[in-house]
C-alpha cells in the first residue's frame, strides 16, 4: 500500500526531472527546491504548507551560518546531508538485546531503564519486545475524552490544517535564523499539541508514548498551543542516550499560550557526545522559543543537556500579555570535547511581566560551556522584573566556562538583576565528604547534584531522578 | 572588513598629511603613516560589530574636523581647574596642544620624568620609543590607531625605581574651540617599586562640537602602584572615545577610576592585561547622564594571563532624561591563570522613563582553579528609602539628591588620595546644582 503510494510519487516527479532509486525510501542527499517540493509531496501536504516550505528556502539560500556562537566545528556541507528518509523498517534495527552494543546496555542498566523500554531505545523492533503499542493507544484515548490533540505534526497537517495555519510560523518565522530556516523548508516531522480551553491535561504528555516518536528525524518541528485557561507539562527527550547516526539536527519549537495558560516544557538531551577523542557526536542547533501571547500566561523551560558534541540552544520567551511570566531553568554539561552555547532571551512586551533564568553549567575534560542569554525590556513593559543567576562549575583545568549575558533595558520602571560565578568544587567540601567515608566520584557527583538542584526540582519527580543517575553517568571518569 | 562603514571625508589625505607635528623624526613619520593605512583599511566600526553593537558612529562620516591650535587665552579660566587644596603637578594642553605657560612642574623630583611627547622625543628620545610604537590590534581597536596616525600630543611620565610621587599629578586637557580633532597620547610608567598617583581630566572651555580622541598606556613593572583617575567632563556635544591599556607585571597594583560627566557620545575601552604572577587591579566607573541623547559606553576587559591576580571591576551610572549607557565588561581568564579571583559589578540607576541602558558582564574562563562572580542590576531608587528622607521633612529634590550621592559615594570613596576625591565630589555636586 506504502509502496504503492510511493511508486506513484515517485513516477511523478519524473516529468521535473528529478531521479530517484525508487527501492530506497531515502532522498538522495543534497538540497533543492525540487527535494523541498518532494518532501511536500511525499507527506501529501496542503498547498500552504509547500508554500511556507519554500519560502523558507529560497530565504535560506540567501543567509549565512551563524559565526557569533562560542562554538567550534567545522563547516558543515549541507550538500550531502539527506533530508529526507522515511521512517526504517522494523527489520533494519538489532533482533534481540543480544545484538546491542553491550556498552549502551551496561549505560542503560545504569540510569535503571525497564528492560522493555531498554529494547526501544536501542531500536530493537518492537514486536520482540514489550507491547508499547497498546501502552500508547489508552493514553490517546484518555487525551481525546478532554479533547486535547496529540500527534505527529504530519497527521496534525492532514487532521487539523486550519489549526496548524494558524499557528505554525508565528513565534519563529521562517525568516528567523540559519537552523530554523533550514527546518522551516526540510522538516521531516515531530509534535503537535493542542490543549482546548480551560482543560488541564490529565497527564504529562511526553514524546516517548508517541507512536511513531522513534525516528522523526533530524529536522523536528514541535507546536504546541495552549488554548485560554488550559495547562499542559510536556517532556521532550529521554535520559537514556540515543543512538543516531544524522550528525546534524536543527530542530525548532514553537510555543503559544493564550490568556491564563501555562505551558511547562521539558527537555532531556542526551544525544552522542562523540568518543572521548572528540570524533563524532551530534552537532544540535535548536531553535525554541515560546510565546506568552495572554495575559497572566505562563512559559517554563526546564533542560537538562548532557548530550551533543556542540548545543547551540536558546529557549525563549517572548512575555506578550500583562502579567505574562516566563521561566528558564537549565543545566548543561560539557565533558571530553563538547561545547555548549546555551541560554535564553527573555523579551519583556507587555506591563507587570516577570521572569526567572536560572543556568548551571558544568565543565569536565575538555568541555566548553557558555551561557548566553539576553534579557530585554521594551519601553511599554511597565514595571518589568527579572532576576538571572547563572552559575559555573568548574571540574578540570583544561575545561571551560563563559557567560555571555544581554541585559537591554528601555523602561526605567523595571527591574533586572543578574548574578554569576563560576568556581571549581571546593576543597573543604570535597575533604568533607571524603572523610565521611565517600569515594571521590561519589563526592563529586554529590555535590555536582546539590548545584543542580534548583533546576532538577523544576523537572517531573520520575525524569529527576533519572537526569541524577544521568549526571553521573555523563561525569563518569572526569574526576580521579 | 566589508561591514566597515565608509571613510569619512574630513579623513581624507590632506587631513592625515597635515599632521607635521612629528616630521622631525622620520621613525614616527613612518610608524603614522602605517597606522593611518591600518585604519583607513579598517574604517569605522558600524553596529553589525558586536562590541560597536550599542554605539552608532554614522554620524563622524558627516561631520568636519580641523586641525587645532591655541587661540584663546584661558589663563584665567583655567584656574577654576586646578585640584584645590593640595599640591600637584600639572599639564596643560589646550585643543590637544601643550602650553607651558599654563604647566607648573615645579614640584617634580629630579629624576621623574614628566613632559610632552615632544620634549620627550628631544630628551628622553631612547626611553619613549620603547613604549610609542606599540601596534594595537586594529579591529578591536580602530581608534587607538587612529590616535596613532593623527597624534597632536600628550604626556610622557616615566616614575624611575624605588620613587614614590606623593603629589599627583594633573593632566588637564582643556578644549576652547569648535570643530576640532585631538588625538592625545599618554604614556605613564612606573618602574619597579615606584609609586604614582595621576588625574587626566578632559574638559570644556568653551568648545563645541568637538572630538576628542585619547589613548593612555599605563605599564606597572614589578612592585608598583598606579593609582590612575580619569574625568571626562566634555561639551555635552562633544564627541570623546578613549582607550586605556594597562600592562601589570609581578607584584604591581593599578586602580584606575573613571567619572564620564560629560559629551554626547562617550566611550572608553579599558584593557587590561595581567601578564605576571600576583597582580592587583581594581577598575573603577561612575557615569552620570544628564542631558537627552547623551549616550556613555563602557567597555572594559581585564585578562588574567598569569595565576594569582586578583581584580575588582565596578562600573556604576545615573541615566537621566533620554539618555543611554551601556557597560561591556569582561574577565578573560587563561589557561594557565589558576587562583584568579575575580568580581565584576555594574548598577544603573535609572531616573527618567526614557533613558536606555544595555549592560552585558561576560566571563571567559579557562582555568579551573578561580573564583569569579558577577552581579548586575538595573533599576531605580529605593522607595522605601525615598519614603524616609521625605517623612523626615527633606524635600523630594534633596532626598533623590541624597540617595544618588550614596550611589556615587560606594564607587568613589575608594579613592584614595582625599583632593582628588574631592575634586570628584565637586564636579559631581555641580551636576545636582545644573538641575
Amino acid at each position: 500500500m506504502a509502496n504503492q503510494f510511493l511508486k506513484q510519487v515517485v513516477n511523478k516527479n519524473y516529468e521535473y526531472g528529478f531521479v530517484t532509486a525508487i527501492e530506497s525510501d531515502a532522498l538522495p542527499p543534497g538540497l533543492s527546491e525540487d527535494i523541498v517540493r518532494e518532501i511536500s509531496r511525499r507527506k501529501n501536504e496542503p498547498e500552504f504548507m509547500l508554500n511556507w516550505r519554500l519560502k523558507a528556502y529560497r530565504h535560506w539560500l540567501t543567509m549565512t551560518p551563524p559565526e557569533w556562537a562560542h562554538l567550534h566545528y567545522s563547516e558543515i556541507d549541507y550538500q550531502s546531508i539527506i533530508y529526507y528518509s522515511a521512517p526504517k523498517s522494523k527489520t533494519d534495527g538489532p533482533k534481540s538485546l543480544d545484538e546491542v552494543d553491550p556498552k549502551l546496555l551496561e549505560t542503560y542498566k545504569k540510569l535503571g531503564i525497564p528492560l522493555h523500554e531498554q529494547g526501544k531505545l536501542a531500536g530493537v523492533a518492537v514486536d520482540a519486545v514489550f507491547d508499547s503499542v497498546s501502552v500508547a493507544t489508552t493514553f490517546k484515548a484518555k487525551l481525546a475524552e478532554v479533547g486535547v490533540i496529540f500527534c505527529s505534526f504530519s497527521e496534525a497537517v492532514q487532521k487539523y490544517p486550519d489549526l496548524v495555519e494558524k499557528y505554525l510560523g508565528t513565534v519563529v518565522p521562517y525568516r528567523d535564523n540559519f537552523f530554523a530556516t533550514l527546518n522551516s523548508a526540510v522538516f521531516s516531522d515531530g509534535s503537535f499539541v493542542y490543549i482546548p480551553k480551560g482543560v488541564r491535561c490529565p497527564m504529562e504528555l511526553s514524546t516517548y508514548f508517541r507512536i511513531n516518536a522513534a525516528n522523526t528525524g533530524q529536522f523536528e518541528r514541535t507546536l504546541i498551543i495552549a488554548e485560554e485557561g488550559s495547562y499542559v507539562s510536556y517532556l521532550e527527550g529521554c535520559t537514556a542516550p540515543m543512538r543516531d547516526e544524522n550528525q546534524l539536527h536543527a530542530a525548532v519549537v514553537e510555543l503559544i499560550a493564550l490568556d491564563n495558560a501555562q505551558i511547562k516544557y521539558s527537555t532531556v538531551q542526551n544525544w552522542y557526545p562523540g568518543d572521548e577523542e572528540g570524533r563524532g557526536g551530534i552537532f544540535n542547533f535548536v531553535t525554541k522559543r515560546g510565546a506568552c501571547r495572554g495575559a497572566h500566561s505562563k512559559i517554563s523551560w526546564t533542560q537538562i543537556e548532557t548530550g551533543s558534541a556542540i548545543t547551540w540552544k536558546y529557549p525563549s520567551v517572548i512575555l506578550q500579555g500583562d502579567h505574562s511570566i516566563g521561566e528558564f531553568y537549565s543545566v548543561a554539561l560539557t565533558n571530553n570535547y563538547q561545547q555548549a552555547d546555551t541560554g535564553t532571551k527573555m523579551i519583556h512586551i507587555g506591563k507587570n511581566t516577570s521572569s526567572t533564568i536560572i543556568s548551571k553549567g558544568i565543565s569536565a575534560g575538555f568541555g566548553q560551556n557558555s551561557y548566553r542569554g539576553l534579557v530585554r525590556v521594551a519601553p511599554t513593559a511597565v514595571n518589568a522584573r527579572n532576576y538571572t543567576q547563572c552559575d559555573s562549575l568548574l571540574l578540570s583545568s583544561t575545561c571551560g566556562a563563559h557567560t555571555f549575558p544581554y541585559i537591554e533595558v528601555k523602561n526605567s520602571t523595571a527591574q533586572v538583576e543578574h548574578e554569576a560565578s563560576t568556581s571549581k568544587i571546593g576543597e573543604d567540601q570535597l575533604f568533607y565528604c571524603r572523610q565521611r567515608g565517600l569515594s571521590a566520584e561519589d563526592a563529586v557527583s554529590m555535590i555536582v547534584n546539590g548545584f543542580c538542584k534548583q533546576v532538577f526540582r523544576e523537572l517531573p519527580m520520575e525524569f529527576a531522578v533519572e537526569a541524577q543517575k544521568l549526571l553521573e553517568v555523563s561525569l563518569e571518569g572526569s574526576v580521579g | 572588513m566589508n561591514a566597515a562603514l565608509e571613510t569619512p571625508h574630513w579623513l581624507n589625505e590632506s587631513f592625515i598629511h597635515s599632521r607635521d607635528f612629528f616630521d622631525q623624526c622620520p621613525e614616527v613619520r613612518d610608524f603614522q603613516k602605517k597606522q593611518r593605512d591600518l585604519f583607513l583599511a579598517r574604517g569605522l566600526p558600524t553596529k553589525r560589530e558586536e562590541l560597536w553593537k550599542y554605539t552608532d558612529l554614522r554620524f563622524l562620516s558627516n561631520r568636519t574636523f580641523v586641525k587645532p591650535s591655541i587661540t584663546m587665552d584661558v589663563v584665567q579660566t583655567i584656574q577654576a581647574k586646578h585640584i584645590q587644596n593640595s599640591a600637584s603637578v600639572r599639564l596643560v594642553f589646550v585643543n590637544g596642544l601643550f602650553s607651558e605657560k599654563l604647566s607648573d612642574v615645579s614640584l617634580l623630583p629630579e629624576d621623574v620624568i614628566c613632559c610632552d611627547l615632544k620634549t620627550a622625543f628631544k630628551n628622553h628620545a631612547e626611553k619613549i620609543k620603547k613604549f610609542i610604537f606599540e601596534n594595537v590590534d586594529t579591529n578591536r581597536f580602530p581608534f587607538a590607531t587612529l590616535n596613532a596616525a593623527l597624534m597632536t600630543d600628550g604626556i610622557f611620565l616615566y616614575i624611575p625605581k624605588h620613587t614614590t610621587m606623593n603629589v599627583p599629578i594633573h593632566i588637564l586637557f582643556a578644549n576652547t574651540e569648535k570643530n576640532i580633532l585631538t588625538a592625545s597620547r599618554n604614556i605613564i610608567v612606573a618602574d619597579e617599586n615606584a609609586q604614582a598617583t595621576i588625574l587626566e581630566e578632559h574638559c570644556e572651555l568653551g568648545g563645541r562640537d568637538y572630538f576628542t580622541n585619547v589613548v593612555t598606556d599605563i605599564y606597572a613593572q614589578p612592585n608598583s602602584r598606579i593609582y590612575y583617575h580619569k574625568i571626562q567632563k566634555e561639551s555635552l556635544d562633544a564627541t570623546h572615545i578613549a582607550e586605556i591599556f594597562v600592562n601589570q607585571k609581578h607584584d604591581s597594583l593599578v586602580e584606575t577610576y573613571s567619572l564620564a560627566l560629560g559629551a554626547q557620545l562617550g566611550r572608553e575601552d579599558v584593557w587590561v592585561n595581567l601578564n605576571e604572577h600576583h597582580t592587583e587591579s581594581s577598575i573603577n566607573g561612575f557615569y552620570y547622564l544628564s542631558e537627552n541623547n547623551q549616550h556613555i559606553d563602557n567597555h572594559a576587559q581585564v585578562n588574567h594571563i598569569a595565576p594569582l591576580g586578583t581584580s575588582k571591576m565596578v562600573y556604576k551610572g545615573v541615566l537621566e532624561k533620554k539618555s543611554r549607557a551601556v557597560f561591556n565588561g569582561k574577565i578573560y581568564v587563561y589557561t594557565n591563570a589558576q587562583k584568579t579571583v575575580s568580581r565584576q559589578a555594574n548598577y544603573n540607576l535609572m531616573l527618567s522613563p526614557d533613558a536606555e541602558v544595555d549592560t552585558k558582564p561576560e566571563f571567559e574562563i579557562y582555568a579551573d582553579d578561580v573564583k569569579c562572580s558577577h552581579g548586575d542590576t538595573v533599576g531605580q531608587l529605593d522607595a522605601e528609602a525615598l519614603f524616609f528622607l521625605r517623612s523626615r521633612g527633606i524635600e523630594k529634590k534633596i532626598a533623590l539628591q541624597m540617595l544618588t550621592r550614596a550611589f556615587a559615594a560606594d564607587v568613589l570613596n575608594s579613592i584614595k588620595n582625599p583632593a582628588i576625591l574631592a575634586h570628584m565630589n565637586h564636579l559631581l555636586n555641580e551636576m545636582f546644582s545644573d538641575d
